[in-house]
């Protein structure tokens, strides 16, 4: 049967078709998605406004209906960072409910950390050892750590570089010293983390996760998106710390000029990459391997593994 | 000659929010409230009868009432089927001594819902001590649009329950009448939600004093009916800056209600100290809140509580 995946991220909305079947790879037979930018559309007082509702309507409308078209007998539907965290969330999961039908489950930050690793765990497989996975969303910052497919700490933190964007940067380009300021927020905010991971020791491989840490590890030399899934990519510290004050100085449009870096995503990556680079120095971490699976496949993965096994 | 009153109050859990479960255990015995209100929701520990009780004995703080989890955002807590939410809801309550369960009407969209909900809460309001009471919300408002997402009505004097939660954010919110609505619940009036609300399309959950609501006017009038439900403050502190924010904003709540729930008329000095004296002792954190209970209490005047302004947890960073 083929399932559908919506998925309600803090940037993008994403409607994915998968051929379900146990044992299946999660990967989409047809994918279709919008860019919202949830996270970057809450008002003073942390609420989605009504325009922002009235946009996420239309876009689960519209992927509802490709849903149908490409055949998908059932939609899995879930929401993340920017939803959970509005304050009006009540509201927005309403009006959603009443105009089209869907209820949207509204992941918790840990559950997000968790399905992410399971993704990334998957990705790696057994051979990879202890994984630490970074992944940086919209919203938020989820960071996950263990040795099996469940990890044995997990957490998530308000750093996502669209809500961060919107909170902290409001110039192009930003002012020097409202960087800075974000720059101190941000490391405070990990700093107080650290320390629930440090206890476990090393992990075998660092991996992040997400469109932001892609986007990074381009610039700094990996393969493009086009070269497929399968070329291992990764970013150093040292490449990725060249970067950052390049970043902050140039406007929206001139880092949407840079190799890999989408239009509609070059003006969050100045606080992604102020994310990237306090996460890897305050856990001490001088590479990351880039995995292109993340939360979405390892919510598919989650589902395929409790389909009945077919004989 | 001075009535102490009995009422207790409690602190909602929800008012710590993105603080834990836990967390506000912890914060409710360190500024002396008289028990919690658990909001079941997705902090794990908030759906563990277990841990709450250890919770409960560990900080020797009472829960007092169990919020059922009946949110859009908790659709999948305790169950799906909105029945075994209220039955576990009950549940908790029973082994947690708790006195009652808060529940909201309906969403409209849950039909079968909606059918059984009046003979359904009365028939297991009959079958426990427990209150099931129901909590009356709002219509929901965006630009020149309203969405009638409760039924049979948000307005839950429209029908008939045995118990009653009032909300006075919900009232603001709802731009309608809180006395009269209270004057509608009568002796129904099983549990209260205090906090504020300037009219707004948001359910603001302010400190009690800082919007518009009839706060003083509400605890008063529990006093003075011998109401012999709790009052359990739910305010929003999720814009706090700073734990010491937060927590004054919560010990100035707790003032608040204290300084207010005795008879119209009665509060002589004596009641009026307990009120400052609680205000001063569970207030470390503000200097300026605790001084200006202090004199509000002395005073004996509501008008005097009207003094802090929201204004001070603006949220954008410098």
């Amino acid at each position: 049967m083929r399932l559908g995946v919506l998925d309600v991220g803090s940037n993008t909305v994403h409607l994915l078709a998968v051929d379900a079947h146990r044992g299946a790879r999660p990967l989409p037979a047809h994918s279709h998605k919008a860019e919202l930018r949830l996270a970057e559309l809450l008002d003073t007082d942390g609420a989605i406004g009504p325009e922002g509702v009235d946009r996420l309507v239309a876009t689960i409308t519209d992927a509802l209906q490709a849903a149908e078209d490409k055949g998908c007998e059932d939609v899995l539907s879930f929401a993340t960072s920017a939803v959970r965290e509005a304050t009006n969330v009540e509201q927005v999961l309403g009006r959603v409910k009443s105009e089209t039908g869907v209820d949207l489950e509204v992941l918790t930050g840990e559950e997000e950390a968790r399905l992410t690793f399971l993704a990334a765990r998957r990705w790696f497989g057994w051979s990879a050892g202890k994984l630490l996975v970074l992944d940086i969303g919209g919203g938020s910052l989820e960071i996950a750590y263990g040795l099996d497919e469940e990890p044995d700490a997990a957490v998530s933190l308000p750093l996502g570089a669209g809500r961060l964007t919107a909170a902290w940067l409001p110039g192009d380009p930003p002012d020097p010293v409202d960087v800075k300021a974000l720059r101190r927020h941000v490391r405070a905010q990990i700093a107080r983390t650290v320390g629930e991971f440090a206890r476990f020791g090393a992990p075998d491989h660092v991996v992040a996760t997400s469109k932001t840490f892609r986007q990074l590890a381009r610039l700094a030399g990996a393969a493009r998106s086009a070269d497929g899934l399968y070329v291992q990519r990764e970013l150093s510290r040292t490449s990725l710390e060249e970067w950052v004050p390049k970043l902050a100085a140039m406007t929206a449009a001139q880092r949407a000029g840079l190799p890999g870096v989408s239009e509609d995503r070059s003006p969050q990556l100045v606080a992604g990459a102020l994310v990237a680079e306090g996460a890897m120095d305050l856990f001490g971490i001088e590479v990351v391997e880039i995995c292109p699976w993340a939360l979405r496949e390892g919510i598919i993965l989650r589902r395929l593994d409790q389909l009945p096994t077919t004989t | 000659m001075v009535r102490v009153p009995e009422t207790k109050v409690a602190l909602s859990t929800a008012s710590v929010y993105p603080e834990s479960t836990a967390t506000a255990f912890e914060i409710a015995a360190r500024l002396g409230y008289d028990g919690v209100e658990i909001m079941v929701w997705t902090d794990p520990v908030s759906q563990d009868i277990e841990a709450l009780r250890r919770l409960s004995d560990y900080h020797q703080v009472p829960v007092l009432a169990i919020h059922a989890p009946c949110l859009l955002i908790t659709q999948r807590v305790w169950s799906t089927d909105p029945w075994v939410k209220l039955q576990r809801a009950r549940a908790a309550a029973e082994r947690l001594g708790s006195a009652a369960v808060v529940v909201h009407p309906p969403f409209r969209w849950q039909r079968q819902y909606v059918r059984d909900f009046v003979t359904g809460i009365w028939r297991m309001a009959g079958e426990t001590d427990v209150r099931f009471a129901v909590e009356n919300m709002y219509p929901w408002r965006y630009r020149d649009r309203e969405m009638l997402a409760y039924a049979p009505d948000w307005d839950v004097t429209k029908d008939d329950y045995r118990h009653f939660t009032v909300d006075l954010s919900h009232t603001a919110t709802a731009r309608t009448d809180a006395m009269a609505m209270i004057d509608r619940m009568g002796d129904r009036l099983g549990h209260v939600h205090l906090a504020d609300g300037k009219g707004s399309a948001k359910d603001e959950h302010l400190v009690p004093g800082r919007g518009t609501q009839p706060c003083a006017e509400l605890l008063e009038r529990l006093a003075a009916n011998a109401y012999d439900g709790h009052v359990v403050i739910e305010v929003n502190t999720r814009r706090a800056m700073s734990a010491a924010e937060r927590e004054a904003d919560l010990a100035e709540a707790l003032a608040f209600t204290r300084l207010h729930l005795v008879r119209p008329g009665t509060r002589p000095a004596a009641a009026s100290k307990t009120a400052a004296s609680k205000a001063q002792a569970s207030e470390p954190a503000s200097e300026g809140a605790s001084a200006s209970e202090g004199a509000a209490a002395a005073g004996g005047s509501s008008a005097a509580c009207e003094s802090r302004t929201p204004g001070a947890s603006g949220a954008h960073p410098s």
